[in-house]
Order: structure tokens, then C-alpha cells, then sequence
């Protein structure tokens, strides 16, 4: 069918055939095709046109001319097609009436052919009937497209042929210029597209199409076209019933395109005697008939001009659109930068180059002569800038032969390895000597612990009760953390057997023995001897000597370990070499904690003695004497008590923390201290005394007693304040001699200090006369008051109200306050200075400063956060760098000298 | 410079002590690498230093533009921070103080003498004394630079000097009482408050000026910015006067009697004033009121200093006590007590305050730090000079000089303090080195750059902020009884002098796009204005006759 129509001239004038019954119709056809030729021959072909098909071409003609019309009728057109196809489908059953009627309107042969139309021939009337529907779509709305496209691929060289004399071909290839104009890049088979139609959309029917065909049936692939906007002529209808006279116009148009069955004849070429023509007429009848799939290869019916232009408009203008947005980016880009500099940067040398960092220069990276020349110079000179390799490290044995590298390896491993062994054994030795130390610790801990407790129960501050309390507690959490026999070490041990090859496990075992029976011990000792303070002690001590010979056995075994077998390794001298080494630092260490341990027992029978003075060092601050360590305590907390209460006084100036302070009062000389912190005199009375009596002892009693003033106070309160402490001696009688005075400024300044406390004092006493804080408060509420809400009594008297002689008080006061109006103020909480005692802040504002305030926020700022942020960058050279500066006030757009190449085009 | 003072710098024997205590690293929480670390650090130290303000928070505008535009200039902020912290190393003095080597050593035992024996011979002529003894008490200014002494003895004696090269500027004899004296913008003027009036004198010592108004002044003041000269006499009336125009900003009396002591704050150009009553009271030219008034001390305030950055004010008083405020705040964070009541106290760049009491002067560092939440007590003082039978009159830096000027009634004292002046001068700001140019240059600079004395609050930021008042507030704050703008009187105005003003201002007036009353009347005077034109010429082309009437003007 779309084969005849190749012509490409609308066909809408022609009477349609009539579809009927198949057989019977084609053989009337071919009756009725040659009757219609005979009178051809008999009548000069004359071409003879319907108006309606005149007006049609007018029509065509017309928008031929102007190409460039405007969307809105082309929408209108648009519409127009599927409203007629809308208003047919009803009508297809009767379409025979409408035949006839359209018979009426043509003239001559074709009212011949009209009524001939029901005998048509067999296989036109089947394909005609396959393709009712298509037919009518063809004429009104163009909505063929997928299909015909689909088969003019598959026929390239017919449709390049056809399309040379259709009319909407031109357009199609004008289509097809322009974008090429456009984008140079597209391919082959873009430049093609334009030809046909809607990129996807077409492709997705041309695959059903294919489907379709193998069925054989050309009604189903137009349906499926019908299909793929049905959306579009929905929306459309309600616009088109909008339409009132063009809907009349379509129907009345809407039989003429109903059925159309076109012969040879038809086109006024029944008498046709070319032979040519004959066979092609011939191979176009037997097209139609065939129904094997690849055979439909029928020229497809030319777009009409117009919808052809319409088509490759749009291609066009999307394929535009495609090209420009690739640029979009850009231009944002280019919109939205600070900062634009012509040339552009991309086109330079080093575009995409980093060049924050210099890469040191080599002979290799030079690259220009002047580089390698200045290199080569260099390297001659000897101050190549590349380092030296370094030669190869080369191992030798002991005989001085060369080792291969491999050997190097074998010995290093090995060497590696009785490291280890002997590292292991370092690790115990230290866990042991670390226990020690511990142990000796917690026992000076203890001591001391105890002779606080002494100290406190003298004094009557200790609890008996809780204090027992607490040390159930400790030993029941020492047993806690004990191995047990049925703990889960223990079981997993047995169950495994390990006692027989885990050495680890074995001491485990004795060790947990031993502990057992140790806490046993204990427990019984406590039970027969009650509860009492001395219980504690002597279990401690007990546990200590326990807790020593614990740590002589292990060091025992330690020692035996050494004598263990040796391998065949360790033969090798050098493995001796460093074994002895290690051993000799084991060995040492074991002796060492053996000496501490034996000196400790030593030393604490000398501390019984005579108070001790020496061996203590050894276990730093804690090693202080026992006896002293109670008394020093407590004068500690006292002076730390003075002190707190001094930092309570401080407000008054008044604090002699405990009568130390007297004597100083009278030494103090008026005329010549400097200025001193107030504070640091009341804070170290406590240990003050104590610095006085001890002046006089040995130096090494008076550094031990330093210290022990270190430490008491650091553990009482940070350093600096007890740095004058530690200073802390009266001055030699005083001296009014500024030079000599600042010779010995420290102590100078301790001399001085109870002098500034008496100033206070006095100062206190020299201005009480006129209170100023007072009185500063007293303006304070003032001023308070008077920014305060008010309420105004705006009453008049007389207005209202009787006034003058003879009105009662009573009277009066009933008129007062009628008219209130308060005034907003700044109530006394919300003021500035609420919480500050010694300050008034005026609340006023300043009405000077408001010109240069801002009276709205303005436009594109939505807080005020905001727009006070941007305000205040600075915009001054004196308040940022230089660079930073100039990057403010550059100008948008630079523009160096030279050609400006254009912008390189955005890739995809 | 200030550098080259730096005598003994003790290899950190603190921070070898502290190496002993076991220290606890944290853990590692964060998984930022080692670099981005780096880069955060580095940020936040440029931020520490010259950060300005918190950021905001972008991510919440929603008008996409705006967030675009606020971002950038996030940007900006942090680009400008990170690039003045970069610019650091260009700063080629380190500033530094004295330090002691031990625990034992006191820096405050130091002598001037020491100093001067050990450090170099142009740092040690810095160290000076003047010996003028017949016309005590002296006070002394340095000018804004540091390069120029001026001193005023009570008994009218009055010299300046460029001190560093021991030459004498100019030196008179009022014979007068000399209460004050104070160097105005640069080197070339000072002002000198008498006996009876203020009078201002050029660097010859020429009399150019008697400000009459300003009568029996004892305390000045000068605020560089604002070009305004500010003076308190012993009525306790305050008067700013502008020393660019000569006009008289503004005449306040504080009513709380003789001022005690008097300063600014170089941060916002408030005075800060003390008084007998123990209060110190700031003032700005704009209220008639006090913006803030402290009670500082319970005797009468002695002498005030405020820090260079505008946070802290150190006040010293008859009650032998010294405070430290915290003025941003208003809250006092610090008291210290004096032996005797301190004459005079002074704050370097470097934040060294010295304090002149008795015949000596101590200097103590680190009585405030601004990067510390709670403020230390110091325990000593840095430095100490005197005891010399000198009564200290008043003590001053030296502006980016490790010297203190101590003005007392024997003459003069310089005296070196290793590490009080700023160790890297910004030339934009003063030069020590200028030139007679550059001081032209920067003299008509600052005169372009001068701010108005309404621009004085104690927030200098508040210039371009919003108007936060309600519109209620507004309208009952609106002068009902100003006068309306005249249109016309505008116009005539704005179309005075050449005759293409008007022109160009009906032009300009004819682009705005609304129509108000201004612009009927614009258009009423342009249409005139036209007509008038038109006239005119046609006159001119009648005159030349039709055949020349084409080369007529137009206008």
C-alpha cells in the first residue's frame, strides 16, 4: 500500500476503495481497473482534480512557502490528526455511505472507481483491509511515522530515490545542514537520523515493527504506533473540542480519507503502455501480496512536507540543544568566577601543570641547554646536588672471610634468637625486681599509713570501726584476685594435664599453694589474736617477709636456670660473647634487688635504731623518715587549712595565718618593698615554722627537709605557691639599705609580705571614713531605677473631677491615678551590669552612633549574622596581606596582551 | 630593635623538669590523617591569631546564591587568615625576654647595668639619663612612632628630642606651670597644658596655637584616629577637640571633680578617667554620660593604663592596691597590692606593665594574657629599677623599643626592658624609620582616613550593624519637631557651583526610577531647563540666518 503512494502527493481526493469480502471483490477490481483504463485510453489523460485535492496542494503549496511557521499551527495541525481519527473509528462501519458521498463530490472516473470500489480486487482488498486504520492516520494526522521509517531503512536506495522527488525531502535535508552547521562531530548515522524520526521512540517501534511483521500483519505495527501517543491525543482532545468549525470541516473530510485502494488507474496511467512501468506495477502488485516477512519491502509514503519540516526541526533543535548544553557548564562556570583571565589558563603550556613546588634540579630533568650546561659545571666543580651512594656494608666472620649474603642472614637469625633468650630472661628478672620494688613500696606506704593512723587516733579523729572495716575489705579482695584450686585457670590446667609440661603452670601451682596456705596462716592469726590494730601490722610485716622470701626463691631458681644445657649453638663464640653480656646484666640486676632486699631489712633495723638518715634516697620522696612523717603531715593540712582560710580572708586583707606573721610585722620596713602579690604571703605558714627550726641542722638534713616540705606540698596544692615556702627565713634584722636590701631580694620579699597585709588592713581603716562602695551603690540603684519601667499618672486635676476648697483628702485621692501609662524601660535583671557589683553600664543609647547603622537588613542577606559577617572583611592593605589584598581588588575580568584564543570546546 | 636586647635566653631548664612527670598521650581518636591534622592545626592557630569571628553557618541558607556568595567569602576569611599566619615569616624579629637560667635566678635581680654590659653598643646608648634637677617633676610622651621624647618639667621647662640620637628638638621656658604634655598625629606638633590654657606648639617650639577653651587642664590625651585632642581640667570637664579643623567636638563635664588619672584605649578611643572617689569612668565624645563607670579601688584612682589590644585596663590607688580589669567584660580579674600607692602605670606592646611607685619602678610580666581562660597571679616581677632617691613622676614605653622613659623629678630616666616593644613595626601603622616624606605621605593619609568622633563606641565594630531598635521605638524616637527635607533646598544645593551641576544632577535624578515628590519636581526643573535650551537656541539660528542656522550649538 504505501508503495503506490511513493509519488508523495497527498492522496486525499482519490475515492478509497471499499473494503469488503475478499475473494469476490479482487476479481471486480481488476474488472472495474480495466474498464477505468479502456476509458482512459478512449479519454486524453487530462489531469482532473477534486477541489478538494486542489485545496489541498493550494494548502501545501502555501506552507511550502513559508517553512518557518510558527509552533502554535503546527500544534494545531497536530491536532487536527488524532480528533479526525477519534471521530472515524465509530464511523468505520460505515464507511460505505460515506463512499458514496465522496463519490459525489469527484468527478468523471474516479465516481467510476468509487462505485466500483467494493469489487476490488483479492489481494489489495486484503492489504487495503489490513490497513484501515493506518490509512486514515496517514491522511489526517501523520501518525504513520514509526513504521515507514522503520521500512525505508530497510530499503536505503528506494528511499534515497523517492525521497529525490518528494517534497518534504528538501526540508528534511535543510534539516540535516543545519545540524551539521551545528555540530560537526555528529556521525553518519546522525546525519540520517533527522530523515526519520524521534530518535528512541522510533527505534522502540521499528524492534515491535519487526515482531510485528514476521505475523505478517501491517494493522498491528500501525496500532502499536497508534499506541505510542495515545497520552498526547487525549490531553489534545479536550483542546480540540475546543474547535467547533474545524471539527464540522474534519468530517466532513473524514469519509475522503477513509478507505483509498489506488490503482494505476487511479493516477490516470491505466493506459499505461510503457513496459517499464508495467512491470514495476507488476512487482508492486505481487509486493503487496506477499506476506513472508522480509518481503513487505514497499516504498514507504513520503512525509509530507510540512510534518517532514516539523520532524527535522525538532531533531534539529534537540541536537542543538544537546551541543550547547555541553557548554552550560562552562558557562556557569565562567558566570560564578571571581576572577576571569584572558588568555585562558587551559590554553597556556602549563595548564594542569602543578607548580607550587619546585622539583630539585638534575642533570637528567634539565631541559634546556642552559640547565644542563649550569648542572654539568656543577657536577665538575663537586657540588653535584645528588647524593653519593653509599658502598655496600660487607660482612666478614671472625676469620675476616667474605660472607655471602646468605650467611649473613643464617647469623643474624641466630643471633636473633639467643636475644630473645636472653631478653626473655631480662623480662622476668625486671618483673621480679619491679615486684620488689613495689613491695617495698607498699611497705613504706604501710609504715607511714600507720603513723598517721597513730597520729590520728592521738588525736581522736580516727574510726575504729570503719577503719577494721576497711581492711577486711582489702584482704578479702586480695583473696579475690587469687588463684584458687578451683578457679578456672586451674581446671583448664588439670584437665590438660599441663602441670607435667607447662612449666609456667607448675609454678603456677606452687605459687597458688602457697598463697593459700599464706592467707590461711593469716586468717588463724587474726582469729587468735582478735581484732586490734597490731594484728595489722604484724600480718603486714608477715606477709612482707613472706612476700621477700617469695622473691629470694625466685631469684634462686633464676640463677639455677642459668646452668640449663647448651645447644650447638650456643657454642659459637661470638653467641657466648653476647650471652655473657646478657648474663652479666641479669646477673647484676639479680644481685641488685638481692642487696635491696637485704638492705632493706638492714635499714629498717637501722631506721629502729636511730631515726635513719640514709639508704632512704633509694625509693625517693616516700622513703621519709616514719617518725617525722606524721608531724610533718599534720602540719602540712594545717598550713593547708591556713591557706584555705587565708584564700577566705583574702577579700578582707586581713589574714596572720597563725602568729607567724608578728614577727615579720615588726621587721617590716616601710619605704622600700616592691610591689608583691597580697595573696603569697598568707600561703605558707604551716611550713614556714618548720624551715625555722631546722636552719641550723647539717646540710643534709636541710635538703631532706626541703623535700620533704616539696612534697607535702605538692601533694597539697600546686608548686608556685610553694616555692616561697621553701625560701621562707628571716631576714637578718632589717635593713633600710635599699642596695643591700635588693641583693637578697627573696627574702626581702618574704620579709615583706605581713607588711602589705597590715597596709590592707590599714587601708581598710584610712578610707572607711568615706564608704565609697556604698555610695557607688547607691548610684548604682539610681541610675537602675531610673532606666527602669515607669508608670506615668497622666491625671489632671479638675478634668472630671471636682477641684479646689471644700474637697475632701478622700476625694482627691480617688481622681489619682485614672490615667496610667507606663513606659517601657530596661528592667533592673535584663541590665548589662546585673551582675556585676562594681560597675554601671550606661543602658542609654547613644543616638550619635545610629547614623552609621544600618536601618534594614539588606535584600539578599536573610540574617543578620550574615550580613555583619560580610561586613567585616576588611578591605584596607593595612589589615591583611599584601597578597591577599590584591586578590580582593583584582578585576573581574583580565586581559593580557596577545591572541586570546578561544575557549576549548568542553569534551562530551 | 627590640630584638637585639634579648641578652640571655636560658636554654628551657622548665620544660627539662617537667620531662620527668609521666605523661599521658591520648589516644587517638580521630581518624583524620597526619596531614589534614597539620592542616587543621595550622588553621587553628591562624585563627587564634588573626581570626575574625565565628563563621557562619552556610549550610542552612537556602537562597542559593547567597549560600554561594557566603561560602566564598568564608573563603576569603579563611584565606586571609592563613595567608597572614604564612606571612609571618616574614616578621624577622623574634621578641623575647629576659630568662633565668634556674630556679634560683630572679630576673627582677638583674641590673641595668648587667643589661648594658652585655648588650650591644647601639642598644646600650639606649639606656640614658637626664639629669635635670632644677625644674622637676618631669613628664614625658613619646611620640606615635617611638622616635621623639618630649618631656615638661613642672616648673615650664619643656624639650623634645630625638633621644636615640641624643639630638634636642627645641627647648623653652614657659615659665609656667607645665601640668602636661603630649604629642599630637606626628613629630611636628605637641600640645602643652599650662598653667592656664592649652597651647600648641610646632617642633621649633613656635607657638601656634592657645585653646582657649580648654582652661587649666592637668590630664591629655590624644586620640590618632580621630585627630581629636581630649582634655580634663580640674574642674573634671571633659573637651575633645579636633585638631585637624580646630573645632570643639564636644564639652562634657564628668561632675565628679579633678581627674586623678586619664588615658585612652587605643582599641576604640574611649578615656578611660579616674577620680578621687576610687571610680574610673569611660567616656565617649557622643554621651553626656559616662558609657561605663567602675569602682576600681577604694581610695582615689591613681594612674590607669590600658593594654594595646582594648582588653585589659590595669588601675593603680591610694589603697596601695593595683587592678587588673578585664574591660571587654567589666570584670575585675586581678588585684595586686602595692607597698606604697603607685604615681604611675604604663602597658607595653608586649604586655609588660610597669608601674612606677616611690622612687623605683617595677615591671611585671604577664599580669594578663588573652589567650588564657583564667587569669594567673604572678608571683614576681620581671624587672625592677630605682632606689635611686628619684620620685617617679610617670613611667612610658617606648613605642617598638625595649625602653622604658621614667619621668621623675630628677629629669629623666631610659631604661632598658628586654622584650616590651613590639619586635616588627608595621609601617602602615607608625615607622619608626620614616622618612620627612613618608611622614608627609602618612600625615595626609591619616588625614584622609580620619574617623568622625561619632564613631567612637565601645564596640569600634559597630559601624554598618543593624539598627535593632522596633519600629514602635523608632517612631517614638523620631524628632517630630525636625525639619522636613526641602526638596528644592537640596537641589539648589546639590546644583550650586559649574553650570553643568545641575545638568548632571537632574540626569542622574531622572535615572532613579521612582517617583516621588523629588523627582516631579526634577522633572518639573529639567523640562524647564529644556525649554530654556530650546529658547535659546533659537535665538542663535535666528541670529545666523537660515543658511548658518545648522551650525548652531546644541545643547
Amino acid at each position: 500500500m504505501p508503495g503506490r503512494q511513493a509519488h508523495g502527493r497527498p492522496l486525499l481526493s482519490q475515492p478509497k476503495a471499499k473494503s469488503g469480502p475478499k475473494k469476490s471483490k479482487s476479481r471486480a477490481q481488476t474488472n472495474a481497473l480495466n474498464a477505468f483504463n479502456i476509458a482512459q485510453e478512449r479519454f486524453p489523460t487530462k489531469e482532473k482534480k477534486t477541489p478538494r485535492a486542489r485545496e489541498l496542494d493550494a494548502e501545501i503549496e502555501k506552507k511550502h512557502a513559508r517553512e518557518e511557521e510558527d509552533e502554535d499551527e503546527e500544534d494545531e495541525e497536530e491536532e487536527e490528526g488524532p480528533k479526525r481519527k477519534k471521530i472515524k473509528a465509530p464511523q468505520r462501519g460505515a464507511a460505505a455511505g460515506g463512499d458514496v458521498e465522496f463519490g459525489s463530490d469527484s468527478e468523471g472516473n474516479e465516481w467510476q472507481l468509487g462505485g466500483m470500489a467494493d469489487d476490488d480486487e483479492d489481494s489489495e482488498i486484503e492489504s487495503d483491509d489490513a490497513f484501515g486504520d493506518s490509512d486514515n492516520e496517514m491522511f489526517q494526522g501523520y501518525a504513520f511515522r514509526g513504521s515507514k521509517t522503520g521500512q525505508r531503512k530497510d530499503d536505503g536506495s528506494e528511499d534515497s530515490d523517492d525521497s529525490n522527488d518528494d517534497q518534504g525531502e528538501t526540508l528534511g535535508e535543510e534539516a540535516i545542514d543545519l545540524a551539521t552547521a551545528l555540530d560537526q562531530f555528529e556521525e553518519e548515522s546522525e546525519e540520517e537520523e533527522p530523515e526519520g524520526e524521534e530518535g528512541s521512540e522510533e527505534e522502540d517501534s521499528e524492534d515491535e515493527e519487526d515482531s510485528d511483521e514476521s505475523d505478517g500483519s501491517e494493522d498491528v505495527d500501525d496500532d502499536s504506533d497508534e499506541e505510542a501517543d495515545p497520552e498526547r491525543l487525549k490531553e489534545l482532545k479536550g483542546l480540540i473540542s475546543g474547535f467547533g468549525g474545524e471539527e464540522d470541516d474534519d468530517e466532513n473530510s473524514a469519509p475522503v480519507s477513509k478507505n483509498q485502494k489506488i490503482d494505476l488507474g487511479d493516477l490516470g496511467l491505466s493506459g499505461l503502455n510503457d513496459p517499464f512501468m508495467k512491470q514495476s506495477v507488476k512487482l508492486l502488485k505481487k509486493e503487496s501480496k506477499e506476506t513472508r516477512p522480509g518481503a513487505t519491502k514497499k516504498l514507504d509514503v513520503p512525509l509530507s512536507r510540512r510534518e517532514q519540516g516539523r520532524i527535522d526541526r525538532a531533531a534539529a533543535y534537540e541536537k542543538t540543544n544537546e551541543t550547547l548544553n555541553r557548554w552550560t557548564e562552562t558557562v556557569k562556570q565562567n558566570r560564578r568566577a571571581e576572577h576571569l583571565i584572558f588568555p585562558l589558563p587551559e590554553n597556556s603550556e602549563s595548564a594542569g601543570l602543578d607548580r607550587t613546588e619546585l622539583q630539585p634540579l638534575t642533570l637528567k630533568s634539565a631541559a634546556n641547554e642552559l640547565e644542563s650546561t649550569i648542572m654539568g659545571i656543577m657536577e665538575e666543580s663537586g657540588l653535584s646536588l645528588e647524593k653519593e651512594k653509599k658502598p655496600k656494608k660487607q660482612e666478614f666472620d671472625e676469620e675476616g672471610n667474605l660472607l655471602t649474603r646468605k650467611q649473613v642472614l643464617e647469623r643474624k637469625r641466630l643471633e636473633r634468637e639467643i636475644n630473645s633468650r636472653e631478653a626473655k630472661r631480662a623480662k622476668r628478672i625486671k618483673k621480679i625486681k619491679s615486684k620488689a620494688y613495689h613491695r617495698v613500696h607498699r611497705k613504706q606506704r604501710e609504715r607511714d599509713e600507720m603513723a598517721t593512723k597513730e597520729a590520728m587516733a592521738e588525736a581522736g579523729e580516727i574510726d575504729s570501726e570503719e577503719e577494721r572495716e576497711a581492711q577486711d575489705r582489702r584482704r578479702a579482695l586480695e583473696r579475690v584476685g587469687q588463684r584458687h584450686k578451683d578457679s578456672k585457670w586451674a581446671k583448664m590446667g588439670s584437665k590438660a594435664k599441663r602441670a607435667v609440661w607447662d612449666d609456667d603452670f607448675r609454678s603456677g601451682l606452687t605459687e597458688m599453694a602457697r598463697k593459700d596456705e599464706e592467707l590461711r596462716r593469716r586468717k588463724e592469726g587474726k582469729n587468735s589474736r582478735g581484732a586490734g590494730d597490731d594484728s595489722d601490722e604484724t600480718s603486714s610485716s608477715g606477709s612482707d617477709d613472706d612476700d621477700n622470701d617469695d622473691l629470694r626463691r625466685q631469684l634462686d631458681e633464676l640463677e639455677e636456670e642459668d646452668d640449663e644445657p647448651q645447644s650447638r649453638l650456643m657454642k659459637m663464640k661470638f653467641m657466648q660473647k653476647a650471652e655473657a653480656a646478657k648474663k652479666k646484666a641479669n646477673d647484676d640486676l639479680i644481685k641488685e634487688i638481692r642487696r635491696e632486699l637485704d638492705g632493706e631489712e638492714a635499714q629498717v633495723s637501722d631506721e629502729e635504731e636511730k631515726g635513719g638518715e640514709i639508704g632512704r634516697r633509694q625509693y625517693g620522696n616516700g622513703a621519709a623518715n616514719p617518725f617525722s612523717m606524721p608531724q610533718n603531715n599534720i602540719s602540712a593540712r594545717e598550713a593547708k587549712r591556713n591557706r584555705v582560710k587565708d584564700s577566705r580572708e583574702e577579700e578582707q586583707d586581713v589574714s596572720f595565718a597563725n602568729g607567724d606573721g608578728a614577727p615579720h610585722i615588726t621587721n617590716g620596713s616601710v619605704n622600700h618593698a616592691w610591689s608583691t602579690p597580697a595573696e603569697a604571703t598568707t600561703s605558707i605558714a604551716g611550713a614556714w615554722s618548720q624551715g625555722d627550726s631546722r636552719r641550723k641542722k647539717t646540710s643534709s638534713a636541710r635538703a631532706d627537709d626541703l623535700d620533704l616540705n616539696a612534697n607535702i606540698l605538692t601533694a597539697s596544692q600546686p608548686k608556685p605557691k610553694s616555692k616561697p615556702a621553701k625560701k621562707s627565713q628571716p631576714q637578718a634584722q632589717d635593713d633600710d639599705d635599699d642596695t643591700s636590701s635588693e641583693s637578697d631580694s627573696d627574702a626581702e620579699s618574704e620579709n615583706r609580705l605581713p607588711l602589705a597585709i597590715r597596709d590592707k588592713a590599714l587601708v581598710a581603716r584610712a578610707f572607711a571614713g568615706e564608704d565609697v562602695v556604698t555610695e557607688f551603690q547607691r548610684e548604682k540603684d539610681e541610675i537602675a531605677e531610673e532606666d527602669d519601667d515607669k508608670v506615668i499618672d497622666n491625671t489632671l486635676p479638675g478634668w472630671g473631677s471636682w477641684v479646689g476648697e471644700g474637697i475632701s483628702a478622700r476625694e482627691k485621692k480617688r481622681h489619682q491615678g485614672r490615667f496610667l501609662t507606663k513606659v517601657e524601660g530596661i528592667k533592673k535583671k535584663d541590665r548589662k551590669d546585673a551582675k556585676l557589683d562594681k560597675v554601671i553600664i550606661n543602658e542609654k543609647r547613644i543616638k550619635k552612633n545610629d547614623r552609621y547603622l544600618a536601618s534594614q537588613l539588606p535584600f539578599p542577606f536573610e540574617s543578620r549574622q550574615q550580613y555583619e559577617r560580610a561586613l567585616r572583611l576588611p578591605v584596607g592593605p593595612e589589615w591583611m596581606t599584601k597578597e591577599t589584598f590584591q586578590d580582593n581588588t583584582k578585576p573581574r575580568v583580565i586581559m593580557k596582551q596577545g591572541i586570546i584564543t578561544p575557549m576549548s570546546k568542553p569534551s562530551a | 630593635m627590640s630584638a637585639d636586647t634579648d641578652v640571655k635566653r636560658a636554654p628551657t631548664a622548665p620544660t627539662a623538669r617537667k620531662s620527668e612527670a609521666i605523661i599521658t598521650q591520648k589516644p587517638r581518636t580521630d581518624i583524620a590523617t597526619r596531614a589534614e591534622r597539620e592542616k587543621a592545626r595550622r588553621m587553628r592557630e591562624a585563627n587564634q591569631a588573626y581570626g575574625r569571628g565565628k563563621q557562619i553557618n552556610t549550610k542552612q541558607i537556602k537562597d542559593k546564591k547567597l549560600r554561594r556568595n557566603l561560602k566564598e567569602l568564608e573563603n576569603k576569611y579563611q584565606n586571609a587568615t592563613l595567608k597572614a599566619k604564612d606571612a609571618e615569616i616574614l616578621l624577622e624579629n623574634t621578641p623575647g625576654f629576659l630568662e633565668a637560667e634556674g630556679e634560683l635566678e630572679r630576673t627582677y635581680n638583674v641590673k641595668q647595668g648587667d643589661i648594658v654590659a652585655n648588650v650591644a653598643v647601639e642598644t646600650a646608648q639606649k639606656r640614658f639619663e637626664l639629669n635635670l634637677d632644677q625644674l622637676g617633676p618631669y613628664v614625658c610622651d613619646y611620640s606615635r612612632n617611638g622616635r621623639e621624647l618630649l618631656i615638661g618639667g613642672r616648673k615650664g621647662h619643656v624639650a623634645t628630642m630625638d633621644w636615640r640620637e641624643g639630638k634636642l628638638g627645641c627647648e623653652i621656658q614657659l615659665g609656667e606651670t607645665v601640668r602636661d604634655v603630649k604629642w599630637l598625629h606626628n613629630n611636628q606638633f605637641f600640645a602643652v597644658a599650662q598653667k592656664k590654657y592649652v597651647y600648641i606648639y610646632d617642633r621649633n617650639g613656635v607657638e601656634l596655637h592657645c585653646l582657649r577653651k580648654h582652661s587649666e587642664v592637668t590630664h591629655m590625651e590624644f586620640l590618632p584616629y580621630h585627630f581629636l585632642l581630649a582634655t580634663m581640667n580640674t574642674g573634671g570637664v571633659l573637651k575633645y577637640q579636633d585638631t585637624s579643623t580646630g573645632q570643639v567636638v564636644a564639652e562634657i563635664p564628668s561632675r565628679l571633680g579633678p581627674p586623678t588619672a586619664f588615658t585612652h584605649n587605643p582599641y576604640n578611643a574611649i578615656i578611660h578617667a579616674g577620680h578621687q572617689n576610687g571610680t574610673v569612668t569611660l567616656w565617649s565624645p557622643n554621651s553626656a554620660e559616662p558609657v561605663v563607670k567602675l569602682l576600681a579601688h577604694r581610695g582615689p584612682v591613681r594612674s590607669v593604663a590600658v593594654d594595646r589590644e582594648g582588653r585589659y585596663m590595669v588601675s593603680a590607688g591610694q589603697d596601695a592596691r593595683m587592678a587588673i580589669w578585664d574591660i571587654r567584660m567589666f570584670k575585675e580579674v586581678n588585684t595586686y597590692s602595692t607597698y606604697t600607692p603607685a604615681s604611675s602605670v604604663a602597658i607595653s606592646d608586649t604586655g609588660l606593665t610597669a608601674v612606677g611607685w616611690g622612687t623605683s619602678t617595677t615591671i611585671w610580666k604577664g599580669l594578663f594574657n588573652k589567650n588564657a581562660a583564667e587569669q594567673e597571679r604572678v608571683r614576681r616581677p620581671y624587672m625592677k629599677w630605682g632606689r635611686e632617691g628619684k620620685a617617679v613622676e610617670r613611667v612610658r614605653w617606648c613605642p617598638f623599643e625595649d625602653v622604658l622613659g621614667i619621668s621623675h623629678d630628677k629629669g629623666f630616666s631610659s631604661i632598658i626592658v628586654p622584650g616590651a616593644g613590639e619586635a616588627n613595626f608595621d609601617a602602615f601603622e607608625a615607622n619608626p624609620f620614616e622618612t620627612a616624606k613618608q611622614r608627609q605621605e602618612t600625615e595626609v593619609k591619616g588625614l584622609l582616613n580620619k574617623l568622625s568622633p561619632e564613631m567612637i563606641a565601645l564596640d569600634p565594630n559597630f559601624i554598618g550593624n543593624i539598627d535593632l531598635r522596633s519600629d514602635a521605638q523608632r517612631k517614638a524616637e523620631k524628632d517630630l519637631d525636625a525639619k522636613p527635607v526641602d526638596v528644592a533646598e537640596e537641589i539648589r544645593n546639590r546644583a550650586r557651583g559649574k553650570n553643568g551641576a545641575l545638568k548632571k544632577y537632574l540626569r542622574k535624578q531622572r535615572k532613579r526610577n521612582i517617583i516621588d515628590e523629588k523627582r516631579l519636581r526634577v522633572d518639573e526643573l529639567w523640562k524647564e531647563q529644556q525649554k530654556k535650551n530650546d529658547k535659546k537656541r533659537k535665538e542663535v539660528e535666528e541670529d545666523l540666518g537660515p543658511a548658518l542656522s545648522r551650525f548652531a550649538k546644541k545643547e
